[in-house]
Parts: C-alpha cells; structure tokens; sequence
C-alpha cells in the first residue's frame, strides 16, 4: 500500500487543500500504472539501485515531487507487508 | 532519511499500584487496574529507525537485523509476563503504558547499530497507546500519551500530550 501525503492551505471556495480527484488520478498515472506488476529490477529507475522498498520510496517521492505541483508534498509512506512500513519525506530529519 | 517501522505484537499482565499512595488512594486514582491479581492487554508495538539509505544494499538497516533485536530485547522479556514482577523496570515502576514505552526505548536504543531509534509507539489497546521519543532540548526520551489512535493510517493525530 502506497500512501502519500500532501498539505496546504485549505482553498476558500473549494474547502479543498487540493482536489482529491486531481491527486488520485495523478497517482494511478504516474505511480500505479509505473510500477503496478512490474519487475522493478527492469525498471531504469532500479538499473543501478536495488529495488528495495527503501528505493522505491525515494523513487514515487521524486515523481510526485517533480510532477505534482498542486499541494506541497509531505512524505510516501509505503506498507511492505502489515509489520513493516517505510517512510520518506526528502532528505534531511523531515519526520 | 529514511524512516522503517517495524510492527510486534506481545501479551502481558499488569496492575497500577504506588506504595506511596494510600489504598483509598490507589482505589480512587487507579480504579479496576488496582486489583494486585492483575489483568492483560494484547499490546502492538511499533518500533521506527532512521537512517540514510545505504547506496550498495538499498537498506537503510537489515530488517532482519532489527526483528532479531526487537524479539531479543523485548518481546522475550515482556511476552507472556507479568510486567510487575516479572520485569525489572517495574518492580518500583508503575508498567503504565507511558513507562512501557519509555522502557522499551532503553532497551532498543543501545543495542541497535545501523540505525537510529526514531519512535517507539506502543499501544494498549486499538483506542489507546503511548509514543516515546527523545526531546531534543534535554536529551531525554519523552512520551506522549493519546486515546483515539487511528491504528494503521498513516496520519495520526496525537490527542493529548504530557
């Protein structure tokens, strides 16, 4: 399970920090339909880096940050399986 | 960084009771977790480590590594106690739910290598639960005590704090 993160100033007339619809339709684009029952290891992205959840991570950060520019992007968290989970929120102590 | 969470589970017993305290005292501030004979709760724990991803293995530590360690340093010591005479931090202590999570943080800290201890977060029950982590100001591990945790979202908003 991916999860991420946005925030912002909630938009007057809207009540909206930013459109839902927008974010989810941004994810399944750019994130699900990259990566849903792909072999990341034949991904460019995990050429020369392990395909760990740990990279992964950094990886859907990087595209949400660079392609997403309706919110500020807090953190991806990524559940592995129910036990373990990983978070980013870009480089340096953000958490 | 990186932040990993790693999720356990434990039962144990307990009971709340400060010697200092009267027993009308006892009764009054500790209500049904007074009673000496004690009562269980089914606890989850939620350890999270920090750290840079390391370039060569993509981990930012050996989860195996850290699930050895967490069943090691805590999971034998609490599973299937009676925290109160069964585990030295409580034999003085209350094993409130705050002292749990502090004392599962000194447990942790100074084993762990690879990585550095972020957040210990443990919960009593699926409404209620205690996080500690270290107060940057004083060095010190702080918890932080909430009711209606939201279990498994990844937003969590801490009520209440002390």
């Amino acid at each position: 399970m991916v999860e991420i993160t946005v925030s912002g100033p909630v938009d007057e007339p809207t009540g909206m920090v930013c459109n839902l619809v927008d974010l989810d339709r941004f994810v399944g684009k750019e994130i699900i339909e990259r990566y849903d029952h792909q072999s990341l290891n034949l991904l460019p992205e995990f050429k020369t880096n392990v395909p760990t959840t740990e990279n992964l991570c950094v990886a859907i950060y990087e595209i949400v940050k660079r392609r997403f520019g309706q919110a500020h992007l807090e953190k991806v968290r990524i559940e592995e399986t129910m036990m373990n989970s990983f978070e980013y929120a870009g480089e340096g102590e953000k958490l | 960084m990186l932040y990993l969470t790693r999720k356990a589970e434990f039962s144990a017993s307990h009971y709340y009771h400060n010697p200092d305290f009267t027993p009308e005292e006892n009764a009054r501030i500790f209500g049904k977790c007074n009673n000496p004979n004690g009562h269980g709760h089914n606890y989850t724990l939620e350890v999270t480590v920090k750290g840079a991803v390391d370039p060569r293995s993509g981990f930012v530590v050996d989860l195996k590594q850290l699930k050895d360690v967490m069943n090691r340093e805590v999971l034998d010591a609490l599973d299937h106690r009676f925290l109160n005479k069964e585990v030295p931090e409580f034999f003085r202590r209350i094993p409130t739910t705050e002292n749990l999570a502090i004392a599962i943080w000194q447990r942790l800290e100074p084993k762990l290598k690879a990585a550095q201890l972020h957040r210990v977060r443990v919960y009593e029950t699926p409404r209620t639960g205690c996080t500690a982590t270290r107060c940057r100001r004083r060095r010190t591990v702080r918890p932080t005590a909430s009711a209606t945790i939201p279990m498994g979202t990844g937003t969590t908003t801490w009520s209440r704090s002390r």
